[in-house]
């Protein structure tokens, strides 16, 4: 069989973004690949010199998420044990953030498609939530109880099982 | 903003207040979708927590799509839930009670059952460590296939049987009950069931089953009280059924089973071949084999089972009798196949062997699993004593002792003729050219490989352990795959197929059968069509890596409704657009109206209701059409390939759709398919070639696919029809929708429709969508999460 001729979309070609707030980015088209949202408009030919308006995701979670692309596209395929353990390293120091970069992150990598982005932060929140108590996750969520005492008592009651499977040792169940 | 929208507005509100306040919490303003996948991660009983947080939290623990109700949760704990539960699509229920107190089933089974009914759940299964319970007066599974209930003791009069039975349980297939106390009298009428287990229903009297489709039915220890020896009294109406397995007391005065034609595969207890002659015991079984009269054994497994001696047998015993077993002459003249298990080899078990050879006259296949200690050496020597017994030559069977993963393998010829594989049987072997792989370089074939286990052919060994056949080559679970090699000059089928799954007279039989039907129906279907009548070079694709043209996306959280239209409401459906285009003048346009649009007429309109979008928001109606009968000349009825278009109506804002009426939008839906003619299809057919990724998404249209002529219901195995077609989760998106056949004929369509969540819930609040299609009597799959 005579070999098929690359097209240009195979070049190293590097694709630029540009987040809610104006801020140009750069990464490598393989690493705009892993957006969802990135890869349809390259795919049509969206992904012009101005650049990819990204028009809900601002500079700063965009920057995390070009580093995460970036790192993530270079090492795709036929990892090594190595490799593999060096990525994993990579994204439990990446997922280190505040709240308000978690949330950040949480709608970003969805809205644009990011898969290992979005379960990455998803879990990290589940991690954070996991084993506190209601007031500890309030406190670190900002979560304002709107409930009457009596309305917390009702709950406390109706779920209690689930309460009393983990335990977690909470002054209200 | 309609009415009805207020719990939506009041969520946009929060969420955009929430996000104006600083961020403060962000969390709870994140989309249900993402704290559903948070949830999820958390766990049943950690998620539950959660509602006390807020009330943004309250419920949404509820949306979770699995449950599983951990030992602590009491049936209000589990009523609360579904009850709360606002979207239904619990796929899974699991629950685990313990005994603490009066368990108030009834609380939830109930609420459970109206859940199940439009729902998508097809599993239940309880473990209620003997709560007690009472089976409730009333409530209807109807999509519920399979009912597993464990440990449990009813108390009352018991009406478990009417529960179970077709009126409550219309989609019953399988029904398993372990472990129940308090049973005495059960009774089952279904139409639906395929396989009924009963283990252990201590204090079981009476048994009756009315199973017209029954194919499996195991009862193992249910009668068999010890103490009472109750007289077992059951009445067995099944004539489907093809397993029935009775571990159990049987008399033949009180044990009624009615006619079954079909059955092969009969279990029984075990019989006692050491000790009393005239055990009771040895009685019931013997005299269950005869009321089935099973003249004919094709098929024979032994177990020797080895139990320690209690006490010195009396000196006339059965297992003083010399141990060549000469004393008994049987003729087991149809039985080809042997298995037996963990022999090891004692004179009295190889006596026993070879006069299995002598009684079979025509045994074809003997498989010896041996006991774990022997050695590959001496079971070898052990099946070549066996064989050296063999009366006659002529049928010396084939002795293999095999781990059941590997039967012998045996290549004995094999010849390549134009780039095809041709395998052959050797003399006395069974044929097992099975396992080939080739490589063709350049449009010839250059190299081929061969691979066998077991290369003599006719007899192999092997202690439990050995495989015989390489896993590599076989690789996953396939019993069959194939690879087809289009070379240059030929064709090169090559096949892996495991032996264990037939021998090869049946291979090339399936080989030959597949073949035949290629050349009939292919034949006219191998000039792929082009514009230009075949004289273009077949179209490149410009990747070197076509693993670059595969778009794995994550479906959106979907949900799924399967609608039923009969012929007779369309038909009320087509004349209503009928009449508004009357109305309207459109003589040529009301005489034109098929089911089809009228259909897509209905789901355009309310899907586009549904979606609440903005007054001029444009929107378009997709569907896909066929070219074959539309070409000039049309392409023949067997022409494989694509030959398929989308065609789409012309945008109009979503406020005129819905004001313009049911008429309109189905005279649109025709003429976007009537603009559809061979000289349309040429033109886009002689468009330059693109490839792009395939669009899942236009969030204010609609699209539909897959067609109610396609005969979905004639395809028939021989299992009988169909009780269901669907067609899976792959290509699902907002707004797409597949017609298919409804399974009575006549002209009724099946819609399987897909929405986002709230979508789904508004349309399911409009009537006049209720007014022409009814949801359909099975719901399966949920493929919103992979």
């Amino acid at each position: 069989m005579a070999a098929a001729t690359d097209d240009a979309g195979d070049s190293n070609e590097m694709i630029r973004v540009v987040s809610s707030d104006g801020e140009h980015f750069e990464m490598p088209e393989a690493a705009a690949n892993l957006s969802l949202v990135l890869r349809h408009m390259i795919e049509d030919d969206c992904a012009d010199a101005a650049g990819i308006p990204l028009a809900v995701v601002a500079a700063k979670p965009l920057a995390k998420i070009v580093d995460y692309c970036t790192k993530h596209a270079a090492k795709s395929s036929g990892l090594t044990i190595e490799e593999a353990e060096e990525l994993k390293r990579f994204d439990a120091e990446f997922i280190e953030v505040d709240t308000d970069m978690l949330y950040d992150l949480l709608v970003a990598a969805d809205f644009m498609g990011v898969e290992g982005l979005s379960k990455l932060a998803v879990q990290r929140t589940a991690d954070l939530i996991k084993g506190k108590t209601p007031e500890q996750n309030r406190e670190t969520f900002g979560i304002v109880n709107d409930f009457t005492p009596e309305e917390e008592e009702e709950i406390c009651k109706e779920n209690e099982w689930a309460f009393q499977i983990t335990k977690p040792p909470s002054r209200l169940c | 903003m309609e009415p009805g929208d207020g719990e939506l507005a009041a969520k946009r509100e929060k969420l955009s207040a929430a996000a104006g306040t600083g961020g403060e919490d962000r969390l709870s303003a994140l989309p249900d979708d993402i704290l559903i996948q948070i949830l999820l991660r958390l766990g049943t009983a950690c998620a539950a927590q959660t509602s006390i947080l807020s009330r943004r939290w309250r419920l949404l623990w509820c949306l979770l799509p699995e449950f599983d109700f951990g030992p602590k949760a009491d049936g209000y704990n589990i009523r609360a839930a579904l009850a709360a539960h606002e979207v239904p699509s619990v796929r899974h229920l699991l629950v685990f009670a313990t005994a603490t107190g009066p368990c108030p089933i009834a609380e939830w089974l109930p609420v459970a059952a109206r859940r199940l009914c439009g729902d998508l759940a097809t599993s239940l299964s309880l473990n209620l460590g003997f709560l007690a319970l009472a089976v409730p007066p009333s409530g209807v599974f109807a999509w519920l296939t399979d009912l597993s209930l464990h440990s449990v003791r009813f108390h009352g009069p018991c009406e478990l049987g009417d529960a179970v039975s077709s009126p409550r349980f219309p989609s019953l297939k399988k029904l398993t009950i372990r472990n129940a106390q308090g049973l005495s009298n059960f009774i089952i009428n279904s139409k639906s069931l395929l396989q009924i287990d009963l283990m252990s229903l201590n204090g079981l009297q009476q048994l009756s089953v009315v199973a017209p489709a029954l194919e499996v039915l195991n009862v193992l220890f249910c009668f068999a009280d010890a103490s009472s020896r109750r007289q077992p009294v059951a009445s067995i109406s099944a004539p489907k059924l093809e397993i029935l397995q009775w571990c159990d007391a049987f008399d033949p005065n009180s044990v009624q089973f009615g006619k079954m034609e079909n059955l092969q595969w009969l279990g029984t207890y075990y019989f006692l071949v050491y000790g009393q002659e005239d055990s009771p015991h040895n009685h019931e079984r013997l005299r269950l084999l005869q009321h089935f009269q099973f003249n004919a054994i094709p098929s024979l497994t032994l177990m020797l089972a080895y139990l320690p001696a209690e006490a010195e047998c009396e000196s006339d015993c059965f297992c003083d009798l010399p141990p060549n077993w000469t004393t008994d002459q049987l003729g087991l003249n149809f039985l080809h196949e042997v298995e037996i298990t963990n022999l090891r080899g004692t004179e009295h078990e190889m006596a026993f062997v070879k006069r299995i050879f002598s009684w079979a006259a025509v045994l074809k296949e003997m498989t010896i699993n041996f006991y774990y200690s022997i050695t590959e050496s001496t079971a070898r020597e052990l099946c070549k004593n066996a064989k050296g017994g063999t009366a006659a030559d002529a049928h010396r069977p084939q002795c293999a002792s095999a781990f059941p993963r590997a039967t012998s393998q045996g290549l004995n010829q094999s010849s390549f003729t134009n780039g095809t594989v041709v395998g052959a049987a050797g003399i006395g072997g069974t044929v097992t050219a099975v396992t080939v792989g080739a490589t063709a370089i350049g449009g010839t074939v250059s190299a081929g490989t061969v691979r066998t286990a077991g290369i003599d052919g006719n007899v192999t060994f092997g202690t439990p352990g050995t495989t015989g056949i390489s896993s590599d080559v076989i690789g996953g679970t396939a019993g069959i795959a194939g690879t087809v090699t289009d070379l240059d000059d030929g064709v090169f089928p090559g096949f892996v197929y495991y032996h264990a799954l037939s021998d090869g007279t049946a291979f090339w039989e399936f080989l030959n059968a597949w073949a035949e039907i290629a050349r009939a129906r292919l034949a006219l279907a191998r000039r792929r069509w082009s514009p230009d009548g075949g004289a273009a070079a077949p179209v490149v694709l410009p990747y070197v890596d076509l693993a670059r043209l595969i778009a794995r996306t994550t479906p959106p959280l979907l949900r799924e409704r399967m609608l039923h239209s009969s012929a007779e409401s369309l038909a009320a459906l087509k004349e209503r657009a009928r009449q508004e285009l009357l109305a309207a003048g459109d003589a040529a346009g009301a005489a034109a109206v098929t089911g089809f649009q009228a259909l897509s007429s209905l789901l355009w309109r309310c899907v586009t209701r549904a979606r609440r979008l903005a007054p001029d928001q444009e929107v378009v109606f997709r569907a896909s059409v066929n070219n074959r009968g539309r070409l000039r000349p049309p392409l023949p009825a067997e022409y494989f390939g694509n030959s398929i278009l989308a065609t789409s109506t012309e945008a109009v804002p979503a406020s005129e759709l819905l004001a313009r009426g049911h008429g309109w939008a189905a005279a649109a839906v025709g003429r976007a398919v009537a603009v559809h003619t061979d000289e349309v299809i040429r033109a886009r057919a002689a468009e330059t070639p693109s490839v792009s990724a395939f669009r899942l998404f236009d969030a204010s249209g609609m699209f539909v696919s897959s067609s109610p002529r396609f005969d979905m219901y004639g395809c028939d195995f021989g299992w009988g029809k169909a009780v269901a077609a669907r067609s899976g989760k792959a290509n699902k998106y907002d707004g797409k929708v597949s017609l298919f056949p409804g399974r009575e004929g006549g002209g009724s369509i099946d819609a399987e429709v897909e929405l986002t969540p709230e979508h789904m819930a508004a349309l399911e609040q409009d009537d006049e969508f209720w007014s022409a299609v009814k949801p359909d009597h099975l719901l399966l799959v949920n493929n919103n999460f992979p």
